[in-house]
């Protein structure tokens, strides 16, 4: 993109050379560099050098220690709410892609012109606010919900249940949910860049099309699946109003924990040391995962 | 001036020669009974009534303009289309409804559709592992098949580490790896240049000799399929098979005006049949030995290399004296335009000839040099719907 620009511009001011060119590149790049600088680079800093600070009741000292990491891991609390928020997101991650790959790939492989549309509808809950998307869960899994109400009318339960709502499980669920149309969407984009003639390719070298996809598909989909995976782990590892919302005491996240610390409790070091550390430990994982998904190929 | 080439053209040609088909020895490994195509959501067929055979060991080529369902055809036989009626034949059992991955055919497709993740010898091994050949033998089989198409050394590259002639003798690799008793090509040098192009119509025929199998060659290129094939089966813009013959027979014999238009340049003379039984074209009185068997008009084609230039060309049957209206020069020949009475007649002399525009020339041909043509089957079905 950025070489062809310059190419451009080059052949309407060739004469001035390489200054000019250096200077519109950058004024071509600067919103991005802005962006990633204002958004991105400087408040994580931030982030970083506030969680080696310290906490005076309420007051941030301007003074470096550890006693905010060390605190954190050596709170039960935090550890296990790192835990349960890893397992948590992991398992909705891995949930909405073992949904939306194989629909993805349905909807790429078997629908032909209207699979756009059918894409289009798998979109379609993102349009709708995040807050109604996990409102809807309490509606349906709620003790006067669509699912209780649906199965005392059918007499499986004598009467309505408040188990369905607030537990660790309601997390994962509804997290799955959120997760889903961002997994097909990569899942989608990255199947849908497969020529067709590798399909073909494939049955005419002798394969099925169980081995085709195990030796074709799912090496050259893989990377794009597992950025999907990322994203879904990433959004349910960050996630808070869920477990808020649905999860009730038992389905407490770590988010919840930062949300305190930088509301009531008023310990912005402790909530940052909380943040820098589920970022790091989520950059790990997704490291392994891309590691181990990766598939080098250039489509001719 | 001299009919220099016309004492070359004769011992080419094999006039009295009929129709080869089929050669007698030769068993038909591919046979297509009235195959026709009609894509989804489409009313025109893209083929019709397709009927034919190839023979063991052949180099049979399906040659048309572009959307003449040429590949459509080729589709059909690799099993990747279903023909909507007719049937497939592959070595005498029907493959009709057998899904591309259980044929015994392989394909060169038209962009290679390399696998791009794996190396070339990844790519080359995959039809082994499909059939569970045993490790052992598919490093041997591989090994061999790099050296026969030339790539040794080059195993471990990826295809966009490839030049486009590398990549097309890795997918020729692997589409003959498993030795399949058809081997379909789908235009496969049409993405390389005129250069490459020519190295790889070599390597292509040399190959189909050493390996003995049958090839069948989808084109819309004359010149490759007149170069290398055993026989050509021509196509026409509606999916219709104008004629299948040889190359030789295809250029001197066209079945029709399609053909004779569609392989290489000719003249064709529409000629009326005059009341003492002669034929004429315009106002040009033309001397043929073409049966006038009933019809009252006939269409004659001239090929431009049939014509001979020159004083001597008195002694034809046919000797008109043309005037020069255009000249192309084409290096090793010239050719011209030229119009001899109300008609126009192309004609091609040797490169070195000195001829003016507008000069006057003689020409003539021999009786045997006009051959008669049908009208394409295009427009008899199109009459008959």
């Amino acid at each position: 993109m950025t070489q062809t620009t310059t190419r451009e511009t080059l052949s309407v001011s060739g004469k001035h050379g390489p200054p000019l060119r250096v200077g519109i590149r950058a004024l071509i790049l600067s919103p991005t560099l802005l962006w990633i600088l204002a958004l991105v680079v400087a408040p994580n800093l931030y982030l970083l050098v506030f969680s080696f600070w310290s906490n005076e009741i309420g007051t941030v000292v301007q003074e470096f220690t550890f006693e905010n990491y060390v605190r954190a891991f050596t709170s039960e609390v935090f550890l296990t709410l790192l835990v349960r928020t890893f397992l948590i997101a992991t398992f909705a991650a891995v949930m909405a892609t073992l949904i939306a790959y194989p629909g993805a790939y349905l909807v790429v492989r078997k629908l032909g012109r209207w699979k756009l549309a059918a894409a289009l509808l798998v979109l379609v809950p993102l349009w709708v606010s995040y807050l109604m998307r996990v409102f809807a869960w309490r509606i349906i899994l709620g003790e006067r919900g669509i699912l209780n109400g649906l199965l005392t009318s059918l007499g499986i339960l004598g009467e309505a249940s408040d188990s369905f709502l607030y537990s660790v499980e309601t997390v994962a669920l509804t997290l799955t949910y959120i997760v889903v149309p961002y997994v097909f969407l990569a899942s989608y984009s990255s199947l849908e860049r497969i020529p067709e003639s590798l399909y073909e390719a494939s049955a005419d070298c002798g394969g099925n099309s169980f081995r085709t996809f195990v030796h074709i598909i799912w090496p050259l989909s893989r990377p794009g699946v597992a950025i999907g995976f990322a994203i879904g782990f990433v959004i349910a590892f960050g996630d808070y109003v869920t477990a808020q919302m649905v999860g009730g005491l038992e389905g407490t996240m770590l988010g919840t924990i930062i949300l305190q610390q930088f509301g009531t409790a008023n310990n912005w070091p402790y909530g940052a040391a909380i943040g820098v550390s589920i970022m790091l430990a989520s950059f790990l994982f997704l490291a392994m995962v891309s590691l181990f998904s990766r598939t080098e190929a250039q489509y001719e | 001036m001299g009919a220099t080439a016309d004492s070359v053209d004769t011992s080419m040609r094999s006039k009295t020669k009929p129709d080869p088909g089929l050669s007698r020895d030769r068993v038909p490994v591919l046979r297509l009974e009235e195959v026709s195509k009609t894509y989804e959501g489409s009313t025109e067929p893209a083929v019709r009534h397709i009927n034919i055979e190839v023979g063991e060991g052949e180099f049979f080529s399906i040659l048309g303009p572009s959307g003449s369902g040429k590949t459509t055809t080729l589709r059909v036989i690799g099993g990747f289309e279903r023909p909507t009626s007719g049937r497939v034949y592959l070595g005498g059992a029907d493959v009709t409804f057998t899904p591309s991955n259980k044929r015994d055919v392989n394909t060169v497709f038209q962009n290679y559709a390399l696998f791009p993740h794996m190396t070339a010898r990844e790519n080359v091994s995959y039809p082994l592992r499909m059939r569970r050949v045993d490790r052992h033998l598919i490093g041997a089989r591989v090994e061999e098949m790099f050296a026969k198409v030339e790539m040794t050394g080059y195993e471990d590259r990826k295809p966009n580490q490839l030049s486009g002639g590398q990549r097309q003798r890795i997918a020729l690799a692997r589409a003959l790896v498993v030795q399949p008793s058809v081997l379909l090509l789908d235009e496969p040098l049409g993405a390389l240049d005129l250069k490459l192009r020519e190295t790889m119509l070599v390597v292509l025929r040399a190959l189909q000799r050493d390996i003995g199998i049958t090839f069948v060659y989808v084109t819309h290129d004359q010149g490759e399929a007149l170069g290398m094939s055993d026989r050509i089966a021509v196509m026409n813009h509606r999916g219709l098979l104008e004629q299948i013959a040889s190359p030789d027979d295809l250029y001197w014999r066209p079945a029709s005006d399609f053909v004779a238009r569609f392989i290489g340049k000719t003249n064709l003379l529409d000629c009326i049949v005059d009341s003492e039984g002669g034929l004429v074209a315009g106002s040009l009185k033309i001397a043929a030995r073409e049966a006038t068997d009933g019809p009252t008009s006939v269409q004659l084609s001239l090929r431009p290399e049939e014509i001979s230039v020159g004083p001597d060309t008195s002694r034809l049957a046919n000797h008109f004296r043309a005037r020069v209206e255009e000249i192309l020069f084409l290096g090793h020949e010239k050719e011209l335009v030229t119009t001899v009475e109300d008609q126009t007649l192309i004609v091609r002399v040797p490169g070195r000839e000195k001829i003016r525009r507008e000069q006057i020339i003689e020409i003539g041909w021999d009786l045997d040099a006009a051959v008669p043509v049908k009208q394409s089957v295009d427009q008899t079905v199109e009459g008959a719907e």
